[in-house]
């Protein structure tokens, strides 16, 4: 339909409407560069909602499997420290029985015995600053070695090595990302069944035979040459668990980086949605005030015109 | 041509062109008022046996076009239908909270991973506090969010009926003026205000609803709806009405009666109105009460029921890391007379004060089996009554079982003494899943569908008033076909489901699945529809829990899920289900729950992202997702839906603003256009003026002539 004539006040409204739909421009705009955000409404992003929303669920998910991670890792490094020792305290007494063997006298060994057990059994009873049993396997409410002295693994209550652990079945694991969990924990009685029993069996030894002396007989000999491979065997089971655990660390040093990696990611994918392009933005308010800026103009000069100036 | 013809074609000229000027003056004061059709006016030259004798205005016209004013109603209707839905979608993004700010509920879930991960490495009730902590505000959030749908809902119900009011009083006063113009027009006097007066009505009028108009031969106006309902016209003129909410769910309809313009007696019978509004802020009311927020609702409850079932699904697989004397479960709706359908094996073990196993009893459901640490062995038994009597006997007195109101308790006869109840992981229907004795979230009604009942089973209803009211309702949110049945009592499930297929007509048929879930069939004319239950005052013994809502019957059933979420009453750092057990490889006097234990917790944090089958719901299809992608698709929802409220209102509202602009380029008064037209009918009086002072000059010439 041709329009041949205007109606005065329309003319007004039509343009008044023009002016508020150009400021609501310029007012999304200037809100987009103050803001730096395409919108902060769910609407503004219309179809691309659940895109970001489970970008950013990434992000909040692997941002804590990478604080997790991080304590994992300090556990593990807590481990590693406590292993290094065991295996300290395991070789010392290596060199005590080499030494013994060598030089015949055996008069301190059992001391080296006693101080290596009460150094392992207090050394896989360390606990975490949180108070938790490092080697406990899940349980806290008690030490995961009831055992510190000769004595203690000669009891008559004891049946079988194994009664000196009280620790749990669980082993410790992290989440290292939506479908890889690792396993972290080390039990007490993984670490401690083999070297406690030699030594269970070193103490039964002298219980029953009486302690060495400065010459050994042929069977005490014998003995401590069964022992010292005994000890070398439990020495390289335990080298073997503080090797694992320096696999575990090193695998998880590898995970947080692919954390941050994924982290860097995510965020930038969430970035590409969220975040406005500054220039873009910048340059659609400068038109959208040069339009508001001429619709004024226009409007201001279709008021100034009227036949009513020309009448007298 | 005399003398007196002359005065008398210039009194003629002077009358018709002040006339004129009326009429434009009319026009010019009237610039700027709202509604306001131009006057026109035609002159006819007057004639005395073919003679022409002077001038005269025959007719002042409203100048309309009736083709404009028609799209402008209509766009008046659509335009108003999305300005009212966008601004109800801007109300409910606003529910959501603003974009990244951490309050969705897919931040909240990624928020209990986040407390899940560091309890996992770091076993202290600080930990323990903030998983709690983070599964409350996630239940919170979506019970929050739930309750402002539900307010929301209710205030777009208001504004329905103050609408209905506002629809009555516009019909009413287009009836009034209708009358009005008919007896004007009969005296022959000018109606041009009364139209303009109606137009306005009509204006008002089709905001609200869609209308079709047609000016009848005397003057008034016929209105009815766009696909014909009367509102209007042939002396009659509908009163709508409508009830409101209706007790238990839904609402009434708006119905339609008919009175005598003349008497405002009653003339005809009530018909639905609903069905036959097409636009209009009415029928923005109405699509956004009954479909899009109940979807949203639906939706909610859907993302509720996934939340619910995940997360317990998990986490009845442990248990606390501190044996309790009591373990009690969550609502059932489960009857003892029930069958229960479970696969795998349940060991229940009891501890001492030191978490040192006493006993054990293991229940092999494969084989309808058990045994005890002790060596006895039985027979299950098939009933929950038998299970629980079953459980209480092989424990030699250790363990007291009773199902409350459709909640289990077991509970440790000895004070000091604990309980651990272990399911077997692979199978997730042990008695700790059944009876949530290890959840982390309930639910005023049980969410499992598969309830593990056989058809033949009491349905546990009692008394004379056992009434199951519901609705079929299409796509459109429109209630297609409502039923109540009377339900009797004493009788099996498959009776009662028999009762309310038989009320249908064979429309709606129900049966039971053998997991205990109910099979909803609908016939052919109905596919499509959905079903909505209006009211249900069916109780399952003393439980609490209806026929519908164990079953989970009904789309506002499953939209109720997202209002009662909440994490289980007691949870607690102590009773956090969170450490393993391994029963069977325990020996009886060895510590049966690590105290350390947070293996659960590693498990409990791929339920964010585990695959889960989520059934259709409000307008999501059936699919298999995360739980966070389902959350992030419920939102995706809302926002695809205000977008295209937004972009639709945006369209309307161009159409109606061009619409209004031919519409006023054809009605409306140009100022100038009066001013020159002003300027012609001016000069055209001063020139009649002339004539009657060159009339008099000539009697003076012609009276001085004749008296000399």
């Amino acid at each position: 339909m041709s329009v041949d004539r205007v109606a005065t006040s329309n003319q007004t409204t039509y343009m008044t409407s023009q002016m508020l739909k150009s400021e609501a421009k310029v007012a999304q705009y200037s809100s987009q560069v103050a803001s730096g955000q395409v919108s902060t409404t769910y609407s503004g992003y219309g179809s691309q909602v659940q895109a970001l929303e489970s970008a950013r669920a990434v992000v909040n998910r692997t941002a804590a499997y990478q604080a997790a991670t991080t304590l994992a890792i300090s556990q593990v490094g807590l481990q590693d420290t406590y292993l290094s020792q065991i295996d300290t305290a395991v070789s010392d007494l290596k060199s005590s029985i080499g030494d013994a063997i060598s030089s015949g006298d055996a008069t301190s060994l059992t001391d080296a015995v006693q101080s290596a057990l009460t150094q392992i059994a207090s050394l896989l009873n360390s606990q975490d600053s949180s108070g938790n049993y490092v080697f406990g396997g899940g349980n806290n409410s008690s030490a995961p070695v009831a055992a510190s002295t000769l004595d203690d693994v000669t009891s008559a209550s004891l049946t079988d090595i194994s009664d000196v652990f009280t620790d749990g079945t669980s082993i410790k694991s992290v989440q290292t990302s939506d479908t890889q969990s690792t396993d972290i924990g080390v039990r007490a009685s993984d670490v401690g069944t083999d070297i406690l029993s030699i030594i269970q069996s070193y103490a039964t030894y002298i219980s029953d035979n009486g302690d060495f002396g400065t010459s050994l007989s042929v069977d005490q000999q014998n003995f401590l040459s069964t022992f010292d491979s005994d000890v070398t065997k439990a020495y390289s089971s335990i080298t073997g668990i503080e090797g694992k655990n320096g696999d575990v660390y090193s695998s998880l040093k590898d995970a947080s980086d692919t954390q941050t990696t994924m982290l860097t990611m995510y965020k930038g994918f969430v970035s590409d949605i969220e975040d406005v392009d500054m220039a873009t933005a910048a340059d659609n308010l400068t038109n959208a005030q040069t339009a508001l800026q001429a619709v004024v103009q226009v409007t201001s000069t279709l008021n100034d015109i009227s036949l009513l100036d020309y009448l007298s | 041509m005399s003398l007196s013809g002359i005065a008398s074609s210039a009194l003629s000229a002077l009358k018709a062109n002040a006339t004129v000027l009326d009429v434009i003056s009319d026009n010019i004061s009237n610039v700027n008022t709202t509604g306001y059709v131009r006057r026109t006016t035609t002159l006819s030259t007057t004639t005395a046996n073919g003679v022409v004798t002077g001038v005269e205005v025959t007719n002042i016209k409203r100048t309309v076009s009736d083709y404009l004013d028609q799209e402008t109603l209509t766009a008046l209707g659509t335009s108003s239908q999305y300005d009212t839905e966008n601004g109800i979608y801007d109300q409910i993004n606003a529910l959501l909270g603003d974009v990244g700010d951490g309050t969705s509920v897919t931040s909240r879930i990624s928020n209990v991973t986040t407390a899940l991960a560091q309890l996992s490495q770091s076993a202290t009730t600080s930990s323990a506090s903030s998983t709690i902590s983070a599964l409350k505000t996630l239940a919170s959030t979506i019970s929050n969010l739930s309750a402002s749908l539900t307010s929301l809902q209710n205030s777009v119900d208001d504004q329905v009926t103050s609408n209905v009011d506002s629809v009555n009083s516009y019909i009413k006063q287009i009836t009034d003026l209708n009358t009005e113009i008919q007896t004007t027009n009969a005296l022959g006097d000018d109606t041009s205000g009364l139209c303009d007066q109606r137009d306005q009505a009509l204006q008002g009028l089709a905001k609200l609803i869609d209308i079709q108009t047609s000016v009848q031969s005397d003057g008034t106006v016929k209105v009815a709806t766009t696909d014909g309902t009367l509102l209007t016209g042939f002396s009659a003129y509908a009163k709508l009405t409508y009830g409101g909410a209706e007790d238990g769910g839904g609402y009434s309809g708006i119905d339609i009666t008919y009175y005598s313009s003349a008497t405002d007696s009653t003339v005809g019978s009530q018909v639905d109105l609903g069905s036959h509004i097409q636009s209009g802020t009415l029928k923005a009311l109405l699509t956004l009460r009954d479909s899009d927020i109940g979807e949203l609702q639906t939706e909610l409850g859907s993302l509720a029921k996934a939340v619910i079932e995940s997360y317990n699904g998990v986490s009845n697989n442990y248990t606390a890391t501190i044996p309790q004397t009591t373990l009690t479960g969550t609502q059932t709706g489960l009857l003892s007379s029930d069958s229960f359908s479970l696969t795998g094996t349940t060991i229940v073990g009891v501890t001492d004060a030191d978490g040192k196993l006493l006993s054990t009893i293991t229940f092999d459901f494969d084989n309808d089996s058990y045994t005890t640490s002790d060596g006895a062995s039985g027979v299950i038994g098939s009933t929950v009554q038998e299970l629980t009597e079953t459980l209480e006997s092989a424990s030699g007195g250790l363990i007291t079982a009773s199902l409350d109101g459709g909640v289990l308790t077991l509970s440790a006869a000895d004070s000091d003494n604990g309980i651990v109840v272990e399911d077997d992981s692979d199978t997730s229907t042990g008695i700790s899943h059944l009876f949530g004795l290890n959840d982390l979230f309930s639910c005023a009604i049980p969410t499992a569908t598969a309830t593990g009942v056989d058809g033949g089973d009491d349905a546990g209803l009692t008394g004379s008033d056992n009434v199951i009211a519901f609705s079929l309702v299409d796509q459109s949110g429109n209630t297609v076909k409502t039923y109540s049945v009377a339900i009797d009592s004493g009788t099996s499930i498959d009776s009662v489901l028999d009762q309310l297929g038989t009320a249908t007509d064979g429309a709606v048929g129900f049966s039971v699945n053998d997991d205990g879930s109910i099979d909803i069939e609908l016939s052919k004319n109905y596919s499509g529809c959905s079903l909505f239950v209006n009211a249900d005052n069916t109780e399952r013994g003393d439980t609490g829990v209806s026929i519908t809502g164990f079953f989970g019957i009904g789309t506002n059933t499953t939209a109720s899920y997202a209002g009662t979420i909440a994490v289980k009453s007691g949870l607690s750092e102590k009773t956090l289900p969170i450490a393993e057990t391994d029963l069977a490889s325990t020996d009886v006097g060895d510590t049966a729950v690590g105290s350390g234990d947070v293996s659960g917790a590693v498990a409990l944090e791929g339920v964010e992202t585990a695959k889960i089958a989520v059934a259709a719901a409000g307008g999501l299809n059936a699919q298999s997702t995360s739980l966070s992608g389902y959350s992030s698709l419920v939102y995706q929802d809302i926002a695809s839906r205000s977008s295209d409220a937004e972009s639709n209102y945006s369209t309307q509202s161009d159409r109606l603003t061009t619409a209004q602009s031919l519409q006023s380029s054809v009605e409306g008064v140009n100022l100038d256009e009066e001013l020159a037209n002003m300027v012609v009918y001016q000069q055209a009086y001063n020139a009649s003026a002339r004539l009657v002072t060159t009339l008099t000059d000539l009697y003076d010439t012609l009276l001085s002539a004749t008296s000399s």
